[in-house]
């Protein structure tokens, strides 16, 4: 590996720390205005070998996506599997109603789920990337890898177990309050509060993925060209300018495409880890509109009613990427995909 | 449909009526006119199946149909096999149904080896985890070729729909005494029976629990002892107070494991679910004393005799409270006893206690559980082959005190279990082999088996005495399309606000207006659905 | 192509590994505390995890679900989750699944990534689009089931790997990892006569390690962890993957009372099986990271070309 790496190496360093890895825009525009006279044949005789490349990963998405995503013509129908399409009673649009009846409690859910996603994307977001941070500047490979292999375990429990263990731990009559109330103190309640309900989901998610939100960032760091450091220390840079001047501007990219990513995912916030306690606080303070659909509509198997909301979600999401992505440009940023 | 099909429908509808008066329940199986699947409908609602208890064996202490279970101290010396001839036709079977664990695959799997040459096909079966068995079951119903015998759990949607398009009509081979070339099924109660008839015919065989799905309090009496209760609640003060001697939070000790909700409800004679007075079908959740039993339950929880996390944690967590003397008294099924064993001592503490009426003048009544687990389809395709699927079931539904039932719940002695003294043991680590759900494609009724006399009998007597003056649900064996589509919606809507108003998140009046959307959104026409039902057999008001 | 030099080993250690300055001691001891105590509020739950898998019943009992020390311990419920061969098999099942299919992941995924980070790729915006696109819009249960089904994959171990292998969010970032690559590199070895061929396997590959490393450790534990394909997949349940093994345990319950087994010694499956199956299932992947991580420990761009 070192070998490989060496034979790449230079001696001539970029010599201006204060560059975000260039965005390639400038050098394949020329290569793309060229190609763009050229007609269609000539320019897949050409890169072939680049559609080759793509031909297989595009035919899994599209007969394992989009082949089935036809299916969900059911959005229309009063869906019965056992009826299939072909005999289940066609409903028009009355499928979305759920969505556009103007239910309050629906209103409310759509309420809950923008808040938690503006909580969630303001603190469960950073935080891997300050943990990324953090671990990037450790001096001590052991610490630092011993702190990522305990960081990232939780992501493999599932939400069942993870609401389990809380409640075991934190509820009224868990361990903390059972031991609380034992030594002759007040027992805290953190989970039955529907007040700080979303603080206990936030906390939630961030015990739960953090560690292995990380681990791309720590990848996203592990490629910043180290001279680029070396560079700015000759300069006397400080800690805080280095990370200022090379180490976010390195990961700018990436924490935008996730920030756009996420954005797409604003009305869709943790089904499963919500429903499991929607209990312990009530409905009002924890429907979102996963959890609202699922408890007006799914659960008596109306399929139909999934694939409407899951058409409308859909909708939504591209907008919301589309419009970001075209932000993201304007402020010169690549973006998920560029131009 | 031959005359004499009809009269014996006819004799199976006496003989269900007679049930029907012990069990307390007032209606026969839906019926509802227009739109049914294939096939004529029959005359009359005789198309149940006529009731033959097996008298193979005598149990040590006897219980009745929809009263109490049949008690067994020691499983009867060299049973016999209640089938002499082997059911199946070589061909397999194939199944979809639930599995506890997963089971050992067929190779490494003596009991499934024995259980394909018992039966004489070889068994297929797929399966799914309880929770995520409705998953599975869209799957495999979307698919189009439904497995010879399919488990439909009680909040499956639009089930006649679902009958009907995939699973054969049985009414031809098991109503009425036509069930007695299948011994076994016809020793089935006729309660379990109705929830297997869709517009009128058979579609379905019931996976029968009896009484034993029935929700009851249970009292952990050796901490009722030590805090000087030697009797079940009086009346609701009296429950309150024996909350409240029971009841420590600085020890982590809270009278309850669960929300008595429904036990109050029971205590102030609120219906199970349907009602049926004057034979008008009416939601329970019209009930005039509603308001008070949330009332009253939400003060219990105020008082804090309940323990904290009651309300968000399963069942089986409440009940390990119970276990371990944290709670004295928990909401559990009458099935439950044998896992209330307590902590350290290992002795059965764990009792049910019977509903008192909530104030002077008020008669406390139990609310009879689903008389069935589930129910299981034959698939259409099985037309040629009706009958040896039905042996098979009969085979798989031979009761208590036959070889056969041996074999199907220990397997093969001295391999999966060891006898002694009428006691099998089951050997630990050869359990997952009888994992392959055979219990859930066809069952005999339950009985309750233990070296435990004295447990036993205690439980007995209890169940005589707590289903005594219990109700049935009314809307038993109705059908209501409404109610398969959003009935669970509306459910979760009503069990959501319920708990908002016991845990004091929003005030008793809230009830009002959460019964009105109830009704506005569906529960007006359910109830008209069912009603309809109900009076297309002629039989509300009339037995 | 450019001068080959090593660079000279820093002569102080005023630097980290990595060039960066050292942070100042106050820093230093907080950002240390802080992970210290992030690193015990997760280990924490583990303990009782772990713990609770070693305990026995009447502990369990008593502590009303969780143990936070096991008194006694007893491997009993490992020897019991083991005994049956169940658990072993769909061990080597997950196995073969997770590596199979992480391998034909990447094999599918990088070259879909280069091809779109390569502006000469015929019709880039819409493959961009396929993929962003599928992404945002997921079929339903049911019409994935019946692809599968059509397709002819039911009751194969493939249905377990095909029909996931590829993830558009994997596919972008990758994408988007090798757009941020230095495009002189690209365009210096056009000019030496290179095919992409040539240029993603002798360049980009070596320069990606650690986004293989990630991206590949994200499809692991997706084929790892899922369980519901295998549920809905599979009819055959010895075909069963670890993760569908423990949902059932987990999940599954035991619904058959055990009032009639004559003998209510033998109760359903106990939180200590749970927890016991639950360890088990996620130790394997958890030892597979250490081995990733190296990949991205060291700034992989070092000395890069320029130019």
């Amino acid at each position: 590996m070192d070998v490989r790496r060496d034979q790449h190496a230079v001696t001539a360093t970029t010599t201006d720390p204060l560059a975000a890895p260039p965005p390639s825009s400038a050098q394949s525009a020329p290569v793309r205005r060229r190609s763009a006279k050229r007609s269609l044949g000539a320019r897949l005789r050409e890169n072939w070998i680049l559609s080759l490349f793509a031909a297989p990963a595009l035919l899994i998405i599209i007969l394992f996506h989009y082949y089935p995503l036809l299916g969900n013509v059911i959005a229309f129908q009063d869906y019965l599997p056992f009826l299939g399409i072909g005999g289940s009673e066609w409903v028009g649009f009355s499928n979305f109603a759920i969505l556009f009846n103007g239910d309050p409690a629906f209103i409310a859910a759509v309420r809950n789920t923008l808040v938690i996603t503006l909580v969630q994307t303001v603190f469960v977001f950073p935080a891997p990337i300050v943990l990324a941070l953090v671990l990037n500047g450790l001096v001590s490979e052991r610490i630092k890898r011993t702190v990522q292999s305990i960081m990232y375990l939780p992501h493999f429990l599932s939400w069942v177990i993870v609401v389990s263990v809380f409640q075991q731990l934190l509820g009224g009559s868990g361990l903390l309050n059972n031991w609380i109330r034992q030594h002759g103190g007040d027992a805290l309640q953190i989970i039955g509060n529907p007040d700080d309900f979303i603080a206990l989901l936030t906390s939630q998610v961030m015990w739960k993925d953090t560690g292995w939100a990380t681990i791309l960032f720590l990848a996203v760091l592990s490629q910043i060209n180290t001279d680029l450091y070396e560079a700015s220390n000759v300069d006397g840079a400080s800690r805080w300018r280095q990370l200022w001047h090379v180490t976010l501007p390195s990961m700018r990219g990436i924490i935008i495409l996730l920030l756009i990513l996420k954005l797409g995912d604003s009305l869709t916030v943790g089904f499963e880890q919500i429903i499991l306690q929607q209990d312990a606080v009530g409905i009002d303070a924890s429907e979102v509109i996963d959890t609202y659909v699922y408890n007006n509509g799914i659960v008596g198997g109306n399929w139909g009613v999934a694939a409407a909301v899951g058409l409308v979600k859909g909708v939504i999401s591209v907008v919301l990427v589309l419009g970001a992505n075209k932000v993201a440009h304007l402020f010169g940023e690549s973006g998920v995909y560029q131009k | 449909m031959d005359a004499a099909l009809s009269r014996r429908s006819f004799l199976g509808g006496t003989a269900s009526a007679a049930v029907l008066a012990v069990a307390g329940t007032s209606t026969l199986a839906a019926c509802s006119p227009g739109g049914g699947p294939t096939g004529p409908t029959p005359p009359g609602a005789g198309t149940l199946p006529t009731y033959v208890p097996f008298n193979g064996v005598a149990p040590d202490s006897p219980g009745a149909a929809g009263r109490a279970s049949d008690v067994f101290f020691r499983y009867p010396a060299s049973p016999a096999r209640a089938i002499s001839a082997i059911p199946g036709d070589g061909k397999p079977f194939t199944a979809l149904t639930i599995a506890d664990v997963a089971p050992p695959a067929l190779g490494a799997n003596q009991f499934w080896q024995q259980v394909n040459e018992r039966i004489g096909s070889p068994y297929q079966p797929s399966f799914a985890p309880g929770a995520d068995y409705p998953a599975k079951f869209a799957t495999v119903s979307a698919g189009g070729a439904m497995p010879d015998f399919f488990t439909v759990l009680p909040d499956t949607p639009s089930q006649t729909e679902l009958f009907a398009a995939t699973a054969l009509d049985l009414s031809e081979y098991l109503a009425g005494d036509a069930i007695k070339d299948y011994p076994s099924l016809a020793n089935i109660p006729t309660e379990s029976w109705r929830g297997t008839v869709f517009n009128g015919r058979i579609y379905a065989l019931p996976i029968t629990r009896g009484i034993q799905n029935t929700w009851v309090m249970y009292g952990r009496k050796d901490l009722l002892a030590a805090a000087g209760i030697t009797a079940d609640p009086k009346d609701f003060a009296d429950f309150e107070a024996q909350l409240k001697a029971l009841t420590d939070p600085s020890r982590n000790r809270w009278a309850l494991a669960s929300i008595p909700l429904d036990y109050v409800r029971q205590m102030l004679g609120i219906p199970n679910r349907w009602s049926a007075e004057g034979g008008t079908l009416t939601s329970a959740l019209s009930h005039a004393a509603q308001q008070e039993a949330l009332e009253a339950t939400r003060k219990i929880v105020e008082a804090g005799y309940i323990n904290p996390d009651a309300a968000t944690s399963p069942n089986e967590r409440q009940k390990t409270w119970l276990l371990a003397g944290s709670s004295a008294f928990g909401w559990f099924t009458l099935s439950a006893w044998p896992t209330l064993k307590t902590e350290g001592s290992g002795a059965y503490d764990a009792r049910g206690t019977t509903v008192p009426g909530f104030a002077d003048g008020d008669v406390g009544r139990a609310w009879l559980g689903d008389p069935n687990h589930s129910i299981v389809g034959i698939a259409k395709a099985n037309k040629d082959r009706v009958k040896t699927i039905l042996k098979m079931a009969d085979w798989l539904a031979t009761p208590f005190g036959t070889e056969e039932y041996l074999f199907r719940n220990y397997g093969v002695e001295g391999v999966h279990y060891t006898m002694a003294d009428g006691t099998p043991t089951p050997i630990a680590e050869k359990s997952p082999e009888r994992s392959l759900g055979l219990a859930y494609l066809s069952a005999p009724p339950r009985v309750n088996f233990a070296p435990l006399k004295e447990v036993l009998l205690a439980n007995q007597k209890f169940e005589f005495a707590v289903t005594a003056n219990a109700v049935g649900n009314a809307a038993t064996g109705l059908y209501s399309n409404t109610q398969s589509r959003r009935g669970v919606a509306l459910d979760t809507a009503i069990k959501n606000l319920e708990l908002d108003i016991v845990l004091g998140r929003k005030p008793v009046s809230a009830w009002e207006a959460g019964v009105q959307t109830y009704l506005n959104n569906g529960g007006k026409a359910i109830a008209a659905e069912l009603q309809k039902a109900a009076d297309a057999n002629h039989r509300t008001s009339g037995s | 192509m450019t001068a080959l030099t090593r660079r000279p080993a820093p002569a102080r250690r005023t630097q980290l590994r990595n060039g960066q300055s050292p942070a100042h001691p106050v820093m230093r001891v907080i950002k240390g505390l802080t992970l210290l105590i992030a690193c015990a509020l997760v280990v924490m739950p583990f303990v009782a995890i772990v713990s609770t898998s070693l305990a026995d019943n009447d502990q369990i009992t008593r502590a009303g679900g969780l143990v936070l020390w096991p008194e006694q311990s007893t491997f009993d419920a490992y020897t019991a989750v083991f005994t049956g061969g169940v658990v072993s098999r769909a061990l080597g099942i997950s196995v073969f699944v997770t590596t199979v299919g992480t391998a034909l992941s990447l094999i599918t995924t990088a070259p879909l990534a280069y091809a779109l980070s390569r502006p000469t790729l015929v019709g880039r915006r819409l493959v961009m689009m396929l993929v962003l696109f599928s992404l945002l819009f997921t079929p339903g249960m049911l019409p994935t089931y019946l692809a599968v089904k059509q397709l002819g994959l039911l009751n194969s171990l493939w249905a377990l790997i095909i029909p996931t292998m590829v993830n558009a969010f994997n596919v972008i970032v990758m994408h988007s990892f090798f757009k941020s690559l230095p495009q002189e590199l690209f365009n210096s070895a056009k000019i030496d006569g290179a095919s992409e061929w040539q240029i993603m396997i002798k360049i980009v590959l070596p320069l990606s390690k650690a986004i293989f490393a990630v991206v590949g450790l994200f499809y692991g534990v997706g084929y790892w962890n899922s369980f519901f394909t295998s549920l809905l997949y599979l009819d055959d349940s010895s075909l069963w993957p670890l993760q569908m093994v423990v949902r059932s345990y987990v999940v599954g319950g035991s619904q058959l009372s055990p009032a009639e087994l004559g003998n209510p010694e033998v109760l359903p499956p106990q939180p200590a099986l749970q927890m016991a199956i639950l360890v088990i299932s996620i130790i394997p992947i958890v030892c597979v990271y250490p081995f990733l991580q190296k990949h991205f420990a060291k700034g992989v761009l070092t000395g890069a070309v320029k130019g």
